[in-house]
This record gives structure tokens, C-alpha cells and sequence, in this order.
């Protein structure tokens, strides 16, 4: 056990923590059993919020956890320890033809992570989320028992999306995909309103289907990224060059008039016709950038991410977009996804059908959260709710209106596991 | 493709020196003590594609002498052979004899008659190399980790007195002094971040660096790892003992 001062993705919550980091299965139970409680695991931490922190308790560094226990290349089943990244384990996975069936922007997520949170891709319309992709996984509570959870199990709906609040996940059994190739074939369209965004987001029929909007225009003027897999078999995969930004400048370089130029950079980028890229360059283009979140500075942001749903988005969009504009709060990375209705296992999974607006914002205390508040009024209003990934402002009173089976998910959490983002919320018992 | 077999499967830079080795296609044979462990370790290796046998074993106190030529009839022949396995002790038991005893077993005792019992073997084969992972705590003998680096301080001169003897045949013994390494033996310390600890990883892309050259930098038979341990080494050994016996290190 050692003392460590951990943060989040979004470098605002720097908290003292006690750590442990388990390096084998068998270690778990006993571990978790000694431990002073409340627990938590994390992977890779990425989480904006606080959902991945725990300086009350104890942190279990579930990173160690990394091994494949088992990959059959016929049927595409994988199952591995939880702490497995998708970074180390998707060349294992391309190399035989296969694929997760949906990824995140990132791909330092474990595999933990990605159930925890129930991530979304790009491909949400075709493939729903992670969690739906889940065959099993393992458990330990917080008392050591060590559980196998399959999907009709009450305990299985709570964990996918339960933001680890069930227990511990150990190991994960996906089914994967197969893929025609490494390559995808990438068109950038650009837009200059949202009438023109929505015809996109409709007419489009490429599987992964992305959106960077210009956030400090009101009107909604963005690129919209489309693309499939290409049918070549060509499945040889090279790592694309990364760059890491190696510390966190004490002012932030970020502001309207460097996100200005950034803005007018993407949107000149837009131009170019479809091209044939590598999966790893198209999907996770800021993986090539490493530690980007350190360029908002010793203050950290936040991330705000909201879904609308298909009832009442597209009044509901503008408003949005026009509070963040007139706020003059700029955001760096912009991003909208259309979700369609692919239910997923998980009581607490984030996607509904309709539209997903993500935004960063610099960390400036007050101001911030005022404009917040006023984003989360349009969105409760609409009916619409938060991604706990994200999260570092909101409140209970929020959670509760955007998911409806808050109170169902509370009675499998564990009494000895809990997170800052819990206990932020109030929601402890 | 080469065979490799591996004493100590189960520790952290073997593991990610396994994993390097396994993506080449390469042959594994994986020796440690615990075996459930050992076979969580084969089967993520068998998941990346390599073949990998397993033997479940306590390196620190078999009979070298029977299980040595056991091992080698199981693989026929080997083109590296990786001595990973080893005590670390950063506790406050330094002082006790009977911990001092059991180190200097697993450390030295041990780990010398499998690197003697290897070497006969490369000698007979004219070729393949010996990888044994020493420290650069043997570098000098310093208060805070008396047996620990009595321990490697054997092991480090051990090997590099077999490189010697191998000099003159095709087979090759190189010995990997690690500085702070990221693993579970350094678990317990804080702050294992920073310029000065190196990821297992980063480790290990250096073994399996020696285990293709056969030799260091310069046909040298010590690679320290990550490479500039070799001056910070040299400074600590050549500072004066008045300075030295001043601090804590």
C-alpha cells in the first residue's frame, strides 16, 4: 500500500489516495478483505470527473491486471483481467482479423473501465454499447467474495455502467467482431449549421460517424467525420507516432483567440476529400497526442456531457449551443454523436436515443459552474441526462431526473465500495 | 525463432520480456514457483501466439544438478536462457540472520549453480546466451540493503566471470544490472515516478536486446539498464567512503 496524489483526466481534483496494486487474480479476495473500506478500482483513470477517485478509502490500481486468459480466434471470444488496456490488447486482436465490437475516443481504457462506464463509440447506432457485448465477468466484493456474473443477473445490469460501485471487476468476457481490414475510409464533410448537421447525421450510412463543432459559434458550424472499413484484408497494423506533452504548463495556453485559430485550422482541414487511413489514426486521433489534458493547465477542465433525446433535440441543441456561445468560455474539443435506441444491459448506461453534445472547458471556479447550471436546466428540461465519465459539477437532484432507475442500481451497490463521485452526489447510505 | 527458457516466469521484467519475445513468434519454456500464477502467465503468452511449456518449480532450493538436464531433454536445445527469478527484501528485517541466509540462497547460491549448469550447456551447443539479471546494488556495498546487494554483488561477478569462460566458443552470458524498476518487488516504496524508475518494460526491451547482440554496448559483458545507471554507478562507487558513510543511501 502507498500513498499517492492521484487526479482525474481533468486535473481538478488532485487527492491524496492509499493505493494498492494488485499483480495477480489470486491476490484480489484477500487484498480487498484487509482493505479500509470504502473501495474503489481504477484502470487508466481517464474518467474527466471524479468517478475514478477515491481519497476517502482505498484505491485499487487495477493495471497490474493486464493478462489475456483466454482468446479464441474462431469464435472472436476474448476474456482477459480487468486491468487489460485496449491500447496492448487491440494489436493482439487485429493481428487474427478481429475487433472490439465498440471503442471509445480513447483507447487507454481497461477493460474494467470500459464496462464501469458502459462506454459508446462512434458506432453506437450500429453497435450499441460495450456492456451489450459483455458474455461474463468476475466480481469481487467488498467483503472477498469472488462472484461470476452472466447477463440475465441483476448484479451483471447494475455493474455494466455501475461506475465500480458494485464491486470489484476482475475479468471480462467480450465477444468481438470480425473486420475486413486495418483501414478505414475516412470522409470529412463540413457543415455550416445545424439544418445542415441534421441531414448529415441522417443520410449518412458509414458505421463510425463523428462530429467536431465549432463551439464558439452559436449557429452549430462543424465537420461532420464519417467512415467504414475498408474490404482489403490488409491487417497490418503499425502504432502511428505519438508526441507527449511532458508536463502541465503553469498558465494555460488555451484561450478564445488559440481556440479561435483551432477552430479555423479544423474547419480549413475539412476540405479534403475521403482518404484511407489506419484505424488507430482515424478512431483515436488524440491518442497520437499524449497527455493533451496537461495543455489546460495547473487548473484542470471540465468536461460536459450531455445526451438529448430524439423527442426534443433539435430545439433543445441550439439552446445549448447558444449559452455556451454567449458564455465566451471557449472550448477547445467539441463533439456531437447521434445515439439511436440499442438498449443496452446496464441500469445506469448513459446513451439514449438521440443526440450527445461533449464539451471541455477550462477550469475557471464560478463561472464555470454557472454556466452548468444553466447547460443542465436545458437539458433536464428536455429529458435528457449527464454521462457519469464526465461529471465533475453536477447533483444528485440531476442524476435522479436522468436516470430513471437511480434507486433500482442503489440497491446493488456495495456497502463497502465508493467513489468522490458518490459521495459528491450524496448518494452514499 | 528461437527457444527461450526462462527461470523465474513469474517475475515482472520476465513477464514483459516474455511478452516481447512471444509477439516474435519465439519458443518459451517458463520455470517459477507458483503455479497457478505460472499458468496465468502461459496463457496470456499462448493468446499472443507463442508456444510455451511450463514447469512448475522452486529454483531456490531444487537439486540444480537432477533438474538442469531435466529441463534441457524437454527443449532439446536453447538459444537463450533468462535467470529472472530473486528475493528483494526492502523491509526492516535487514539485519536478521535467517533472512540473510535464505537471501543469499535465492540470490547467489541458487542462481549460481543454474547460470554454471546453463553455461556447461551453451558451451556444449557453441552457442546461445546467458541472461542473468544482477543490480546495480551489487555495484558497492551500502547500508541500506546490506544482503541485498551482498546478494547480487555475487551473482553480478558470478556471471561475469562465465562471460569470460564463454569467450572463446560461440555461446555468451551477458549480465542486466536494473536500476529502480517498476515492479512488484519496489511496490512498497512511494513515489516510484519520475526520471530515475524505469518501467519493466523498458527493462526488458533491453534484455531482449542482449540476448540477440549476446553482448552489451561495445561488446561489453553488463548492460545496465536503462544505460545511464552506468554512471551513476560509477560516481557512487568512486565517492569516498568519509562522503559516502555521511549518508543514508
Amino acid at each position: 500500500m502507498v500513498k499517492q496524489t492521484l487526479t482525474s483526466w481533468g486535473n481538478v481534483v488532485h487527492a491524496e489516495h492509499e493505493v494498492l496494486t494488485p499483480q495477480w487474480l489470486d491476490e484480489v479476495p484477500k487484498m480487498v478483505e484487509a482493505a479500509k473500506k470504502p473501495l474503489l478500482a481504477c484502470g487508466l483513470r481517464r474518467s474527466y470527473g471524479d468517478s475514478p477517485l477515491n481519497p476517502e478509502g482505498t484505491l485499487l490500481d487495477m493495471t497490474g491486471l493486464d493478462r489475456v486468459i483466454a482468446f479464441d480466434t474462431e469464435t472472436g471470444v476474448l476474456r482477459a483481467e480487468a486491468g487489460a488496456s485496449l491500447l496492448n490488447l487491440i494489436p493482439l486482436l487485429v493481428k487474427k482479423g478481429w475487433f472490439f465490437a465498440t471503442t471509445p475516443g480513447t483507447r487507454f481504457v481497461t477493460l474494467g473501465g470500459a464496462v464501469a462506464h458502459d462506454i459508446h463509440g462512434k458506432n453506437h447506432h450500429s453497435a450499441g454499447t460495450f456492456g451489450a457485448h459483455v458474455r461474463a465477468m468476475g466480481l469481487v466484493m467488498s467483503d472477498g467474495s469472488a462472484l461470476e456474473l452472466l447477463p440475465e443477473d441483476k448484479l451483471f445490469q447494475a455493474t455494466v455502467g455501475g461506475m465500480g460501485l458494485t464491486g470489484i471487476i476482475t475479468w471480462v468476457e467480450v465477444q468481438l467482431v470480425k473486420i475486413p481490414s486495418v483501414y478505414v475510409l475516412v470522409e470529412r464533410v463540413p457543415f455550416k449549421n445545424l439544418a445542415e448537421f441534421w441531414e448529415l447525421a441522417e443520410t449518412s450510412t458509414q458505421e463510425f460517424c463523428g462530429t467536431w463543432l465549432d463551439a464558439m459559434s452559436a449557429e452549430g458550424r462543424g465537420i461532420f467525420e464519417r467512415s467504414d472499413w475498408m474490404a482489403d484484408r490488409d491487417y497490418t497494423f503499425k502504432e502511428p507516432m505519438h508526441l507527449t506533452f511532458p508536463f502541465t504548463p503553469p498558465i494555460t495556453p488555451l484561450n478564445r483567440w488559440s481556440v479561435w485559430l483551432h477552430n479555423r485550422y479544423h474547419a480549413w482541414r475539412g476540405q479534403n476529400k475521403p482518404r484511407v487511413e489506419s484505424f488507430a489514426k482515424a478512431f483515436y486521433p488524440l491518442d497520437s497526442k499524449r497527455y493533451w489534458n496537461r495543455l489546460y493547465g495547473r487548473m484542470g477542465f471540465y468536461q460536459y456531457q450531455c445526451v438529448l433525446p430524439k423527442s426534443t433535440m433539435k430545439e433543445a441543441l441550439p439552446e445549448l449551443l447558444k449559452l455556451i456561445a454567449a458564455s465566451g468560455q471557449a472550448s477547445f474539443l467539441a463533439t456531437l454523436k447521434t445515439l439511436k435506441d440499442k438498449p443496452s444491459p446496464g441500469m445506469m448506461s448513459f446513451p439514449m436515443e438521440g443526440i450527445t453534445l461533449a464539451l471541455d472547458f477550462p477550469n475557471r471556479g464560478e463561472t464555470t459552474m454557472a454556466l452548468f447550471e444553466k447547460l443542465d436546466a436545458v437539458v433536464r428540461e428536455a429529458g435528457g441526462r449527464l454521462y457519469a465519465a464526465k461529471d465533475g459539477a453536477s447533483t444528485a437532484a440531476m442524476f435522479r431526473a436522468g436516470y430513471p432507475r437511480l434507486e433500482e442500481f442503489r440497491t446493488h451497490v456495495d456497502a463497502g465500495m465508493g467513489s468522490q463521485f458518490w459521495q459528491r452526489l450524496g448518494l452514499v447510505d | 525463432m528461437k527457444t527461450v527458457l526462462i527461470l523465474g516466469a513469474t517475475s515482472g521484467i520476465a513477464m514483459e520480456a516474455a511478452r516481447m519475445w512471444a509477439a516474435r513468434g519465439d519458443a518459451l519454456h517458463l520455470v517459477a514457483r507458483n503455479k497457478v500464477r505460472l499458468e496465468s502467465v502461459a496463457a496470456d503468452l499462448r493468446a499472443r501466439g507463442a508456444a510455451v511449456w511450463t514447469t512448475p518449480m522452486d529454483m531456490a532450493t531444487a537439486d540444480v544438478a537432477k533438474e538442469w538436464p531435466r529441463l534441457v531433454k524437454a527443449m532439446g536445445s536453447v538459444d537463450v536462457v533468462l535467470v529472472a527469478y530473486g528475493a528483494g527484501d526492502f523491509g526492516d528485517r535487514k539485519m536478521d540472520l535467517e533472512v540473510a541466509a535464505q537471501m543469499l540462497q535465492t540470490n547467489t547460491v541458487s542462481a549460481t549453480q543454474w547460470c554454471l549448469a546453463a553455461a556447461e550447456t551453451l558451451k556444449e551447443q557453441d552457442g546461445g546466451v546467458l541472461l542473468v539479471i544482477g543490480s546495480v546494488a551489487g555495484d558497492r556495498g551500502r547500508q541500506g540493503q546490506i544482503v541485498y546487494n551482498a546478494s547480487k554483488a555475487g551473482i553480478n561477478v558470478a556471471a561475469q566471470g562465465i562471460a569470460h569462460w564463454l569467450a572463446p566458443t560461440h555461446a555468451r552470458c551477458v549480465v542486466i544490472k536494473p536500476g529502480w524498476t517498476v515492479t512488484a518487488m519496489t511496490s512498497e516504496i512511494p513515489g516510484r515516478r519520475g526520471f530515475l524508475w524505469a518501467s519493466a518494460a523498458r527493462v526488458a526491451k533491453d534484455i531482449v536486446k542482449a540476448g540477440d547482440k549476446g553482448t552489451g554496448p561495445l561488446g561489453s559483458s553488463v548492460v545496465y539498464t536503462p544505460w545511464f545507471w552506468r554512471f551513476v554507478m560509477l560516481a557512487i562507487v568512486n565517492v569516498p567512503t568519509f562522503i559516502l558513510h555521511k549518508t543514508k543511501i
